[in-house]
């Protein structure tokens, strides 16, 4: 079995700056099209799980026959100021008490979460291990939980001008590998690779472990176009390790989120398939 | 400006509000929704309310109400997966009415946006030379519009419901809308919108404020 295909959507109106190619006026419609173009799965930003009937979500997603890649949560930070990191203690609490019911809605999808922004930034004057200390007390609370309803939390690399600390490969698995959980897995993106990992075919070995979604994106946050990343031999990399998880197309809609999702998911036939 | 989600993924559409001085880039249909005032085009040229026309990497003043269609000319109605992906994502005519005389009609709409007293959607027509159904009343006293977004296509004008007493014929191509067709006393004649290829249109309907 090969390596599964999806597309990042949005069902509200966002700007072409957020690397969302599939966009529409419900997540319905973006699962009608991602279907008629032959893609295997989408993955689904969302901010708030109370503005959705998991039921329904689901519903709509068996009957187009897709699988959900991820559900992503970097919304919450985008929009209500949410973080896991976040000084003020209520503020953090909550973000935590909204990754369980991203969690819940993600288990009634058969999928997992994605946090990448949702993690947080470094406050000015913190340092790298005053972050990470707060960071792990969080990821605990929400993997607690995440092991209790047997549903994966997925952690991106996020790098040094979008994240803090956990910006490689490496250094983003090894703080995963310190909660020697099964529930807590990886998100590899080429986007981040490209500036963070010397090596990326070492990067990718590095977490196959734990690798559950690999996200495929060029230098800002483009359609692969052969021009700046060798993608053929991330592929080959994957392949070779038998990766059969999902691979999902992140770019911005350009020139059009329809264009877009329908060369992202021909270059991931031709290049991972 | 409010970015809108209503045509997505196929058309990019932005709805402007008293925005002077915004940049539009690339080609993009302009429609002015605002019935007094005009919108303003490189400080030059000026588009009257209720009239649509192609912009191309321009500044716009908008004392009013303005929808702009971004990209436009992208979308190829020729190519059939656009077309399958376009009739999978939006819901037929028959889907939204469950009226038998609309089964098998290639009419597509996308979902509708309401702003103020402004309602919009997009609309594709998957056959050349097909026509709507013939009409002069609406649900409730609207001002209505086609706009052309792609494709060519008629707006006709009959003498009664009869296809052969239309008297004429007002034509549409990509990026502009028909005058006006009510009269003082919001009477409109006999009308049907008729494709004369594959069709997008953008469905305006105006109420009173």
């Amino acid at each position: 079995m090969g390596m599964k295909f999806s597309v990042c959507t949005v069902d509200r109106p966002l700007e072409a700056v957020s690397p969302f190619p599939l966009r529409g006026d419900s997540y319905e419609q973006c699962a009608a099209v991602a279907e008629t173009l032959g893609y295997d799965g989408i993955e689904l930003q969302i901010q708030d799980p109370s503005k959705y009937n998991a039921k329904e979500l689901r519903a709509s997603l068996d009957r187009h026959g897709l699988g959900c890649s991820a559900i992503t949560t970097g919304l919450a930070y985008l929009f209500e100021g949410m973080s896991m990191v976040h000084p003020d203690n209520k503020i953090r609490m909550a973000t935590v008490e909204r990754l369980h019911r991203q969690l819940d809605l993600a288990k009634e999808l058969d999928s997992q979460i994605l946090i990448g922004y949702l993690r947080g930034r470094k406050s000015p004057g913190q340092t790298d291990e005053e972050f990470e200390d707060i960071l792990t007390d969080s990821v605990a609370r929400v993997l607690e939980y995440a092991e209790e309803i047997q549903t994966p939390m997925v952690l991106e690399q996020i790098n040094r001008v979008d994240g803090d600390v956990f910006c490689s490969t490496e250094r983003t698995m090894s703080f995963l590998e310190k909660f020697n959980s099964d529930w807590l897995l990886y998100n590899g993106d080429t986007y981040h690779m490209i500036l963070e990992d010397k090596d990326v075919p070492t990067a990718i070995r590095r977490s196959l472990s734990k690798l559950i979604l690999f996200h495929v994106s060029d230098v800002g946050r483009q359609l692969p176009d052969d021009k700046h990343f060798d993608f053929h031999e991330a592929a080959a990399t994957l392949k070779e390790a038998g990766y059969d998880k999902w691979v999902s197309i992140e770019a911005r809609p350009e020139p059009t989120s329809f264009e877009c999702t329908r060369r992202g998911l021909a270059y991931l036939h031709r290049v991972f398939g | 400006m409010q970015k809108l989600s209503f045509g997505e993924p196929f058309i990019e559409s932005r709805y402007l509000e008293g925005d002077m001085g915004f940049a539009v880039s690339g080609a993009a249909m302009l429609l002015n929704l605002d019935e007094e005032r005009d919108i303003v085009i490189e400080g030059e040229y000026k588009l009257p309310p209720l009239q649509a026309m192609v912009v191309r990497d321009a500044v716009i003043d908008v004392p009013g109400k303005a929808l702009l269609v971004c990209s436009l000319g992208t979308l190829d109605l020729d190519d059939l997966q656009t077309l399958d992906c376009m009739r999978k994502g939006w819901k037929s005519n028959y889907e939204l009415t469950h009226l038998e005389k609309h089964r098998g009609v290639p009419f597509f709409k996308s979902p509708r946006v309401t702003i103020g007293n402004v309602t919009m959607n997009f609309c594709l027509v998957s056959e050349p030379g097909c026509p709507s159904g013939i009409h002069r009343e609406h649900p409730a006293p609207v001002r209505e519009l086609h706009v052309q977004i792609a494709g060519e296509a008629y707006v006709d004008l009959m003498k009664s419901a009869d296809p052969d007493s239309m008297y004429a014929s007002l034509p549409l191509t990509a990026g502009i809308t028909h005058m006006p067709t009510w009269n003082a006393d919001g009477v409109y004649p006999w009308h049907r919108y008729r494709t004369k290829t594959r069709s997008v249109f953008l469905g305006v309907e105006i109420a009173d404020e």
